[in-house]
């Protein structure tokens, strides 16, 4: 049987690599519905189809934060066996994606210098954004953080629809419940999204990112402006499962 | 355990808490309103100082007010004398002036309702923002 991905890492392999790594990728996921956040092992790479999983830091307390996240756009995981991976990692809300354990990936890596490049990316764009996580957490206002949150989260998501209840996101912002459902009253009383339940839906952006901090567009902008490791060769590629 | 609700009053304005959250006594919600006052003044500029929490129980009763400048006297160390004293002054005078312009408020709109009603028109019956906490 033959599955074709969505993960935009894995469809831009050129076909002998995608081979390559084809039998050691696991289908993994999170179907919609449960409440509970099912954990991940840490020693593995994800590389999501759909929805968005996180790598959480936890406290000895049991405080939490994020310090990552990866959607169909990248992949999250420790690529090397020397890269650090003690931390929770988590979906939000529905997920699919395939999953690979780094000791696995390392003999392809050697083979594959498109799989190379296409990880030195991923790698390095996981860096800026654990980089940005902390001048974010370590300088800026709860208050711009929850909006940065939403927006950098919908676009992972590619959707207005982020499914997320407050608890989760005070566990995301390391905040506590309630300053998420104060500031959540704030943000819907401006008219910029709706909280119901256990999703937010995004109504007027353009208000919305007028909240965040600057770390948002200084991510976006760095993102973009990477070195050009990524593929020269754009095709969508099949793998067998 | 009783639920507790922490309305935010910030740059004169009440933002309500919606879901309120169960507390064990009165300590355990200080406790939290201190948590919750901590998050949102972390990183944040001065304004924050000026902002007040109203804990409130299930029953509708004020339990206390929490002033965020009591609790920036603890966070931002040394001080001019008098500093602390002057702003958590200013905070609780704002927050009296928040709630006399909430009550003027709420008077216009009932002002209005009975005189729709005495003229036989249309009326608002209810509007939350003018509703005190």
């Amino acid at each position: 049987m033959q599955n074709r991905t969505e993960n935009r890492v894995l469809a831009e392999l050129p076909p002998a690599d995608a081979a390559l790594l084809a039998p050691c990728l696991h289908p993994v996921g999170v179907i919609p519905g449960p409440t509970q956040q099912p954990e991940f092992p840490s020693d593995c790479v994800y590389f999501p189809d759909e929805g968005q999983i996180s790598a959480l830091a936890l406290t000895s307390d049991g405080e939490t934060i994020e310090i990552a996240s990866a959607g169909r756009e990248g992949c999250l995981g420790p690529i090397f066996p020397s890269d650090l991976h003690d931390g929770l990692l988590v979906a939000l809300g529905p997920l699919r994606a395939f999953q690979v354990p780094v000791a696995r990936l390392q003999p392809i890596l050697a083979q594959s210098e498109a799989l190379s490049q296409a990880l030195a990316a991923c790698r390095e764009a996981l860096l800026l954004q654990v980089r940005q996580n902390l001048v974010c957490g370590g300088l800026h206002p709860v208050e711009r953080r929850l909006p940065r949150w939403l927006i950098e989260t919908a676009d992972r998501l590619e959707s207005d629809v982020i499914p997320a209840t407050q608890e989760t996101v005070a566990q995301r912002l390391g905040v506590r419940r309630t300053t998420v459902t104060l500031l959540a009253s704030k943000l819907q009383e401006i008219g910029a999204i709706h909280w119901g339940r256990s999703r937010v839906e995004i109504l007027d952006r353009a208000r919305l990112e007028s909240e965040t901090c600057t770390c948002q567009r200084m991510l976006r902008a760095r993102v973009s402006a990477r070195p050009a490791t990524q593929l020269t060769v754009a095709r969508r590629t099949s793998f067998g499962t | 355990m009783p639920r507790c609700y922490f309305h935010l009053r910030a740059e004169g304005k009440i933002v309500r808490d919606p879901i309120g959250t169960d507390c064990l006594d009165v300590a355990a919600a200080y406790d939290k309103a201190t948590d919750v006052a901590l998050d949102l003044m972390r990183n944040s500029d001065g304004n924050t100082r000026l902002w007040s929490l109203r804990v409130v129980h299930e029953h509708g009763e004020t339990m206390f007010d929490l002033y965020f400048a009591d609790i920036a006297a603890g966070l931002d160390g040394e001080r001019p004398y008098g500093a602390h004293e002057l702003t958590a002054e200013t905070g609780r005078r704002l927050t009296a002036l928040s709630d006399a312009v909430h009550q003027a408020r709420r008077t216009i709109a009932e002002s209005r309702i009975l005189l729709a009603r005495a003229r036989g028109k249309p009326q608002l019956v209810h509007n939350s923002a003018y509703r005190p906490l």
